[in-house]
């Protein structure tokens, strides 16, 4: 008979231990194990912590006219190729940027859902890097940019059909500071 | 030699324990050619003085029996035989019944009030036919965790009958919103494993993702952004005290704990390339472990802790790569489409990973050679695999085409049982942690 036999080795030997153990009984003596409470289980029910609160960023909008609408590019598929659309708006950018030399910005990557997390993650980081280096290319200094991925972790659509995806796709820009010379 | 039940009945009404002379034949989950015969076993219903809380009414003995119900139900290895109609209470009467609805094994659970207030719950597993008691033990808890008596029982079953350990004592971390799906998961959840007791562990408003218990289950690892910059927090549940990972500059990503909770491997991405590093906790330090232009990402330790699976896209597609620990020997193991965030099994012998089709995304299992490729699920969309510690069963999250919230999923190694955990909240990126002690 062709028999995988799946149970423990030990399993018959402790079993027979009990058995031994028994003999003479009224009732079996059984082993007994105390189940300590686990931390992950029973954490207290308030906040754990004080939050650390951080001064609010001063946030500028893009109040001028060439930013309405226009803080937001957006990417192929698996790519981190800026189109001319998207260089577009950077070089926009870039120009406000140069006559606003209080302002700093803050680019973040975003990847759809249609890729493994980690991946999405990295992709996100690319796009950044490359709004970053294109910005660069037209003046800006790097230390005034900060890039961050959220990759596929903040996105605007959730469902999976290509048009809700694309627009998960994006590369944003935050500005921070104060406008003006 | 078999005891016939009439005799062992005889043997039971004597006592309630059982000579050693009973049964060469034991309880076992039995496959012939590669097709498995499920273990019929019956769990009955036995009704105590207990209530599960006081002035609920709910009567623990039932909750803990359906609790074991549902536990083994979730398995392929054993089929769950309905209760006889007729109510009996001791032990020979329900052999007899369960016997006659053809189980072969019976899980008597009995629970006791100690004088000191604790639950104490006395679980035994039946051979039907020999009337023998396969293995027992009495767990004591806390009233408050009354769910765990039914799930160590439930493990003390499994492991008896499959030869692997259990994995129903467990919980799952996931993160979660809290709210529609749209909304960026800023909570981090626990869960048991059948999705009850649900905890809040964390909640301070800063988005988190890929979570990951410690291997002694005592802290949790994550990503947490604070000022749209994403950092890995080690997080102490027993302090609450959180911990920033002091990296290199880039912005780090998927870490991973090592087996002994040590050390924890990692992506870092710095200006467009993303690397795999090792950062030891004793020490404050990381050390990079790959070089290759482009993606490199989603590491994991193998259980013996002398190598990483990780994904690499440097030949185009994302693939599966195995490396030594000080990153030499890296090898590409995986081959055709697109694979990639893989986990190691606790056994070693396998790496689940997700692939990606035409069709959407699927769980596989491959060896860690490569070989005895097989694919798991085929929800459309699944992503995010995670061992269970028995390594006979795989969590994972599922999206649906039209972008509800996600669901969490668990599939069996064999890819033949697959359900989905009721959550009382949304929750998206589970992990399985360890075996509670």
């Amino acid at each position: 008979m062709n028999s995988i036999w799946l149970w423990r080795p030990f399993g018959r030997r402790s079993a027979s231990i009990l058995m031994a153990f028994c003999v003479g009984l009224s009732s079996c003596q059984r082993p007994a194990q105390d189940l300590p409470p686990a931390p992950m289980f029973w954490l207290p029910a308030e906040p754990l912590r004080a939050q650390q609160v951080e001064p609010a960023p001063v946030v500028v909008e893009p109040v001028a006219e060439p930013f309405a609408g226009s803080t937001i590019i957006y990417f192929d598929r698996d790519s981190v190729t800026l189109d001319a659309a998207a260089r577009g708006v950077l070089d926009m950018q870039a120009e406000w940027l140069l006559q606003n030399p209080r302002v700093t910005a803050t680019l973040r990557g975003h990847a759809d859902l249609l890729g493994n997390r980690g991946r999405q993650f990295a992709i996100g980081e690319m796009r950044a890097a490359a709004m970053r280096r294109h910005l660069a290319a037209r003046g800006v200094a790097s230390a005034r940019i900060q890039i961050t991925s959220f990759g596929k972790e903040k996105p605007v659509a959730t469902a999976l059909d290509q048009e809700s995806q694309r627009r998960n796709r994006r590369g944003e820009t935050i500005f921070k500071g104060v406008a003006g010379q | 030699m078999r005891l016939n039940l009439a005799v062992s009945i005889a043997l039971l009404t004597v006592a309630n324990c059982i000579s050693p002379a009973a049964a060469q034949d034991r309880l076992f989950v039995d496959i012939k050619e590669g097709v498995m015969a499920p273990l019929a076993i019956g769990i009955p219903t036995i009704a105590s003085d207990i209530q599960v809380e006081a002035g609920t009414g709910g009567d623990i003995g039932l909750a803990l029996a359906s609790v074991i119900r549902a536990d083994l139900t979730t398995s392929s290895f054993f089929r769950v035989v309905d209760a006889p109609s007729a109510a009996v209470a001791d032990d020979k009467s329900l052999l007899s019944a369960f016997s006659a609805k053809g189980a072969q094994a019976l899980v008597i659970g009995r629970p006791a009030r100690a004088a000191d207030g604790m639950l104490v719950y006395s679980c035994a597993l039946y051979d039907v036919f020999s009337g023998t008691i396969e293995t027992a033990r009495e767990f004591r808890v806390s009233q408050r965790q009354w769910r765990r008596a039914a799930h160590k029982c439930a493990d003390l079953v499994f492991a008896h009958a499959t030869g692997y350990s259990g994995h129903f004592d467990t919980r799952f971390v996931l993160v979660s919103s809290g709210a529609a799906a749209e909304e960026p998961a800023t909570r981090l959840i626990a869960v048991d494993v059948d999705g009850a007791n649900p905890t809040e562990l964390l909640n301070n408003g800063e988005l988190v993702a890929m979570p990951q218990f410690s291997p002694d289950n005592r802290s949790a690892l994550f990503v947490a952004y604070q000022s749209d910059m994403p950092r890995i927090v080690l997080f102490d549940l027993e302090s609450g005290r959180r911990t920033s990972l002091q990296l290199p500059a880039g912005l780090p990503s998927a870490a991973r704990f090592s087996p002994d909770g040590s050390r924890a491997v990692l992506a870092l991405s710095q200006d467009g390339n993303t690397d795999i590093y090792e950062y030891e906790f004793a020490v404050g330090r990381s050390q990079r472990l790959t070089d290759m232009t482009g993606i490199d990402t989603s590491p994991s330790y193998s259980p013996d802790g002398k190598s990483i699976v990780f994904e690499s896209d440097r030949s185009g597609q994302p693939q599966l790569y195995v490396m030594r620990l000080d990153g030499g020997d890296q090898r590409r193991i995986s081959f055709g489409g697109v694979h990639g965030s893989p986990v190691w099994s606790p056994d070693g012998s396998l790496i689940a990973f997700v692939t990606q089709t035409s069709e959407g995304q699927q769980i596989g299992v491959m060896a860690p050679d490569g070989s005895k490729r097989r694919i798991l699920t085929e929800g459309g969309h699944d992503e995010d695999p995670s061992w269970a510690p028995s390594g006979r069963a795989v969590s994972f999250q599922r999206v649906s085409q039209n972008g509800s919230p996600p669901e969490i999923w668990v599939t069996d190694v064999a890819g033949r049982v697959q359900y989905r955990i009721a959550l009382p909240l949304a929750g998206s990126e589970p992990h399985w942690s360890e075996t509670l002690p």
